[in-house]
Parts: C-alpha cells; structure tokens; sequence
C-alpha cells in the first residue's frame, strides 16, 4: 500500500477567509495522502470545510499556508497557465449545482474543454475535430446521454445536467475527478445513477474524491475522511464499500 | 497570447448568436447612429467648405487666374497671353476680365429724395466667351444675362441689387429690378448710367457684390484696349493646375502673376483648418461616447455572465482565451457599427443631400466624407472600443475562480 504513487499529499493546510472585519479559519491544519486510483469521501457536518479543502486541492483555490504536493510536485510555485493545464488535463470537476455552460449545447459543454490545446498551444485543427468527436459522443455514451447532443442544458433534468457535467469532466481523461456534493440536488435515482457513473470511473483507475453530507453515499468509497471544524478527525477504510445495483436503477 | 485566438472566437460567436437578439441589435444600432452622427457632422463641415472652394473656382478665380505684376495696372498684350496658353490640352476656356470700381447710385423716386449707394467693382466682360468661363447665365435670378452689343446695360449682383435674399453686406441699393436705371461714378470722375438687363445670385458673395458690363463699355470709361486686369483659366480638372503652373512658367509669362486655386483660397484654407479642429473635437468625443457605449454593454454582460466565466476557468480555458472572446464582441459591435454608419451615410444621407442639397448662404451644400477624416475616425472608433471591451475584461476575469462562480 506505501508503494501506490500519492497523487495528492498535504501537508499541515490551513485557509484562512479575511474578509477585513472576520476571519474565518476554515482549514486548520490539514494533512492527508491520497494515492492514484483510490476513491475517497470527505464527510462532515455544514460548515467545516469540506468544500474549502476540494477547492484547495483542485486549485480552485489556494491554501493559506501549509504544502501541497500534486504528482509529487510542490504546487507552490504553480503559475495560472500552469493552474489552468493542471485544471483542463489531469482533473474533472463535478459540482453539486452542475455549472454547465447555459446557451451552449450538450455537445459543445462537453466539447469545449477540448478546445485549447495546452501542448501545442494552439487552438484544434481539422484532423483534431474529428477526433473530437468521437471522444464527445463516447463521454456521452459513458453517461449515457449520447441521445440529448443537440439539447440546452436548459432543456434536462437535474440528473441529466449532472451526467453531462460528468462527461465534460472526463472527457480529457483526468487522473482525478472531483466532486462536491454530486448528488445533493438529485432525487435518489439520479443520485444513484451519478454513483454508478462515478464507481464505473474508480473501476477505470480514476481516482475520485466525493465531498458529501450522506454516510450511505460515502460508503460507495473505499475511504471516509471526517472533517470537523477544520480538521480531519477521523480517517477509515470502508470495510463493506457499497455499490449500485444496476438493475435497481436502470429500470 | 493570441494562440488561442480560435477559441476566444468560438466562445464569442456563442455569446453573440446565442445572446439576446434585441441587445445586439440595439447595441450596433447605438453605434451605428455614433459614428454616423460623426461622420455627418464632418461631412458638413467638408460639404460648406468644397461648397466655398467651388464657388470662389467657379465663379470668381478660375482654376488658374493671370493677373498683373504688382506695381502693373493692366496684362498689357492680352491677346498674345491667350495665344500662348489656349492650346494646352487641359484648358478649358479663358475669359479676360477688365476691372476697376464705381460709386453705384440708386435713385429711388428719381427725385433725389432717396439716393441708395453701393461702392462696388465693376467688371468688364466679352459675352461671348464669358459664360464658358464664369457661368453667369446659370445664376440669373431675374431678367436675362449680358449680351453682346448690350452697350449701356449691366448685369447687377443680387448683393448689390438689395431684397435678394441674405447678403454679407450691411447695405445696398435697396431694391433695384430688371430695366432699373442706376448711376456709377467711376474713380476717375467719370459718370454712366446703366440699365439694369438682369440681377444674379452665385452665392460666392464676391461675385454677387460686383456688377458687369460690356468690357467695351469699360474700355471707354478707362481709356484701355487691349488691356485686361485679369485672365481667368479654366482646366479640365482643377488637380491639373500645378502641371498648368509649371507649364505656364516654361513659355515666357513672367511679366504676370500667375497664382492657382489653391493659392487663392486662402480663406477657405484657414476656415478649412478651424473646421478640422472642430472636427477632431467632435471626433474624440463621439470616440469617447463609442467607448463608453462598449464599456457598459460588456461590463454589465460579464456581472451577468460572471459564473460562466467561472465555470470556464475551472475547466482550464485560459483567461487570455476569455478576455479575447470580449474583446472580439466588442469588436464586433463596434466595426459593424462603422460599416453600418458608413453605408447609411455614403448611400442614404449623402444619397438623400445630392437631391435635395442643403441651401446655405455661401452655396448649395452636400456632404462630403473626406478620406483622411474617415480614417481617423475609424481608427479612433476602434481604439475606443478596444479600450472600452478591454477595461471590463480585465478587471472582471482575472477575478478568483471562486468568487466569479459564487
Ligand atoms: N469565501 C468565503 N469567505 C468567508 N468565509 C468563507 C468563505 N467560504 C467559506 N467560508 C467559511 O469557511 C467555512 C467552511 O466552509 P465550507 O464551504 O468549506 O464548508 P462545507 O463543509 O463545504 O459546508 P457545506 O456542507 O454546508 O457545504 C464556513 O464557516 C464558511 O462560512
Ligand atoms: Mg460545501
């Protein structure tokens, strides 16, 4: 188990929101290991900072203090073209409140973290489109919602919109997927059939990292860190990991 | 930094055709009428001062005009200066002109009672070839033009006559008509009294104040013969004048003053230069105004789009890539508002001003657009959008992922 390369490694993070008058400690002290292929919940009550220390560790957000090692690769002296190829190639996003992009289609939300060739710096050619879209409809199809490409994100239901948004965040085969809340805003089938799509994922060597309020969604993890005013308290394996019935959830 | 130009387009292409139609349209429309409404106003300003240039060309100096040295009186041997230029293939015609002034009296009851008096220049033409030259019987607002052997008659400027319409002269005669009998007292003493054939108005307020007769008339009254004062040419096109200069310094002319449009229009030179400055005053205010128009319509785009550009960060599009996407729309805007400015103005307006030109004291006035004035305009147009898309841009996108997706 030491042997498994650490995707993710920090160490004593803390984040502090000044906001002139308050601050608010919201990380304080952090540490973890999380290694390449593991599917880890973060679990705790409202408010004690799941979600800041999924921000941090996407970068969507810097820490206050403490180290950061991604790929094994201090992150302190990341620039933003750096933040933004880490954030497009190595890891998918999935939100509780989905954020796709409204007025574009299924096809192009998918599509346009395709768009910006970080390793040629240009922009896809011809040949790329192609191969574009093959890699758009078969994100679909994993999600199964290669049926609404043409529809506005306006246009689905919540666990659709959700499903999209999970096929926009592997669509550039990202070591790691990130997911706050996934299923809080989807009644318990959708909410299953994003946990299916996210094991499916875990099965496929991603590693996955599930912020949630609910014990029963942090058992389809293989690990539970509990978080409480800014601290892990408590880090176990998941003995009997949960995982969807298919025939419960695919009519 | 522009490697990613193809994706900032993508997104904007989206934004724009995907975004509200009545915004778009309003927004080009408000661009629209900016840089029409700037284009106009130099226009007029170009229009009132070609108007000036061709009527002091048309009906006063000619492209070319030969006049006496200063100290001469008189172009002595006037018919072998027109032998010498009239075969060059650009000269159009050429009109010798005798002139002096007068005293013009009035005599309104014939009584004595009430004299009107105008201090005037008289000229002195040939009808034959005059009217090839300064087209005098184009303008005749009463009566009939100058004809030959009209010994005794004077054909009277609508500035002279009085009750012609605006004049830049305090005075006048008061009201002279066709068949009138007026007095001019030459400044030699001499007295003539004219019958007035017919009353002009050219708008060259220099031509209007001045009155005409037969150049034989004059020669009697001066004592002249083959004498003129000056010999006014007319070219095929008025851009020939230098080459028409250079020629005329070739054969022997320079007994004479010989001076060209250009030279003569001095006053139109330095209202030209006020105009200009006008102008350009206008110019960077309608600039200011276009780029205050694209600063709000993208500020207030991207407070709205806020989470959008949120989400598109967190996804790793660059945010030169979205800072690009706003300056294309801004672009966008703006440059279609300039071609739709420019059409409306070069097809509608001044389409709509050559049918019915504009009646201005100083002539008849369609808009011009100058080139230079259009380039500036445009340049500073898009400078001004530039500036004014790439204000909110900055300062919006480069904002935390977190707090634009809040
Ligand atoms: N931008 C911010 N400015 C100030 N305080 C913040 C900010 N974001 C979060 N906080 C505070 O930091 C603490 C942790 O917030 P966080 O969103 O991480 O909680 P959470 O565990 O995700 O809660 P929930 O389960 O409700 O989503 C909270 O007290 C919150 O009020
Ligand atoms: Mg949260």
């Amino acid at each position: 188990m030491e042997k498994i390369a650490k995707i993710i490694s920090c160490k004593d993070i803390t984040k502090v929101f000044d906001t002139g008058e308050t601050k608010t400690h919201a990380l304080r002290g952090v540490s973890c290991d999380i290694a390449e292929g593991e599917f880890v919940a973060i679990m705790g009550p409202s408010g004690s900072g799941k979600s800041t220390l999924m921000h941090v560790l996407s970068f969507l957000d810097r820490a206050t203090e403490g180290g950061y090692f991604f790929r094994g690769k201090d992150t302190k002296d990341f620039d933003e073209e750096k933040l933004a190829f880490i954030r497009n190639q190595e890891i998918g996003f999935v939100f509780q409140s989905f954020n796709l992009m409204q007025r574009v289609s299924v096809f192009e939300n998918v599509e346009l973290p395709l768009l910006y060739d970080f390793y040629t710096k240009t922009t896809q050619n011809k040949e790329d489109k192609k191969t574009n879209k093959d890699r758009v409809m078969n994100a679909l199809k994993s999600v199964s919602m290669e049926h609404r490409l043409h529809h506005m994100p306006s246009q689905l239901s919540g666990g659709e919109k959700q499903r999209v948004a999970i096929a926009r965040a592997l669509i550039n085969n990202p070591k790691i997927i990130f997911a706050d809340e996934p299923t809080g805003n989807l009644d318990s089938k959708s909410g299953l059939q994003v946990m299916h799509v996210l094991e499916g994922l875990n099965k496929q060597g991603h590693t996955i990292i599930l912020v949630t309020h609910e014990s029963r969604t942090a058992e389809h993890a293989q690990r539970i860190l509990r978080i409480v005013d800014g601290k892990i308290v408590d880090d176990k394996r998941v003995h009997n990991q949960r995982s969807v019935d298919t025939d419960n959830i695919l009519k | 930094m522009w490697s990613n130009i193809k994706l900032a387009v993508f997104l904007a292409i989206k934004t724009i055709l995907r975004g509200d139609k009545g915004s778009l349209i309003l927004t080009v429309l408000i661009m629209l009428v900016v840089f029409l409404n700037l284009l106009f106003v130099d226009a007029v300003f170009k229009g009132i001062s070609t108007t000036m240039d061709e009527g002091k060309i048309n009906y006063q100096y000619g492209e070319v005009t030969i006049e006496p040295r200063p100290g001469d009186k008189y172009i002595k041997n006037t018919n072998d200066v027109i032998d010498a230029i009239q075969d060059f293939y650009y000269v159009r015609s050429i009109a010798t002109h005798l002139r002096t002034s007068a005293t013009l009296k009035n005599d309104k009851y014939n009584d004595g009672r009430d004299v009107a008096q105008f201090g005037a220049g008289v000229v002195g033409i040939d009808p034959e070839i005059e009217n090839d030259s300064i087209d005098l019987k184009s303008h005749i607002i009463e009566g009939k033009c100058l004809e030959k052997g009209d010994y005794g008659k004077a054909l009277l400027g609508a500035d002279i006559a009085g009750g012609y319409g605006s004049s830049p002269f305090p005075e006048d005669l008061e009201g002279v008509r066709t068949g009138d009998k007026i007095t001019a007292i030459y400044g030699n003493d001499v007295v003539r009294d004219y019958e007035i054939v017919g009353i002009y108005k050219t708008k060259n307020f220099d031509t209007d104040s001045k009155m005409f007769v037969l150049q034989d008339d004059l020669n009697s009254v001066l004592g002249t013969t083959n004498e003129s004062s000056e010999i006014i040419v007319r070219l095929t096109d008025k851009h020939l004048s230098q080459k028409a200069l250079d020629d005329f310094a070739k054969i022997n002319l320079s007994n004479y003053e010989i001076s060209d449009w250009n030279e003569k229009l001095s006053f139109g030179a330095t209202i030209n230069k006020s105009f200009d400055m006008i102008g350009s005053i206008l110019r960077i205010i309608g600039s200011f105004v276009a780029g205050l128009v694209i600063f709000i319509i993208i500020f207030v785009d991207i407070v709205n789009r806020r989470k959008q550009i949120g989400i598109l960060k967190a996804i790793g599009i660059p945010e030169s890539a979205i800072m690009q996407s706003y300056i294309i729309r801004g672009m966008f805007y703006t440059v279609l508002g300039i071609i739709l400015g420019f059409l409306l103005m070069n097809f509608g307006v001044i389409g709509f001003f050559r049918g019915h030109p504009i009646d201005f004291p100083m002539g008849d006035m369609v808009p011009v657009i100058k080139r230079e004035a259009l380039r500036m305009s445009v340049i500073l147009f898009v400078v001004a959008g530039l500036i004014g898309s790439l204000i909110p841009a900055i300062k919006e996108v480069r904002k935390k992922i977190l707090t634009l997706m809040r």
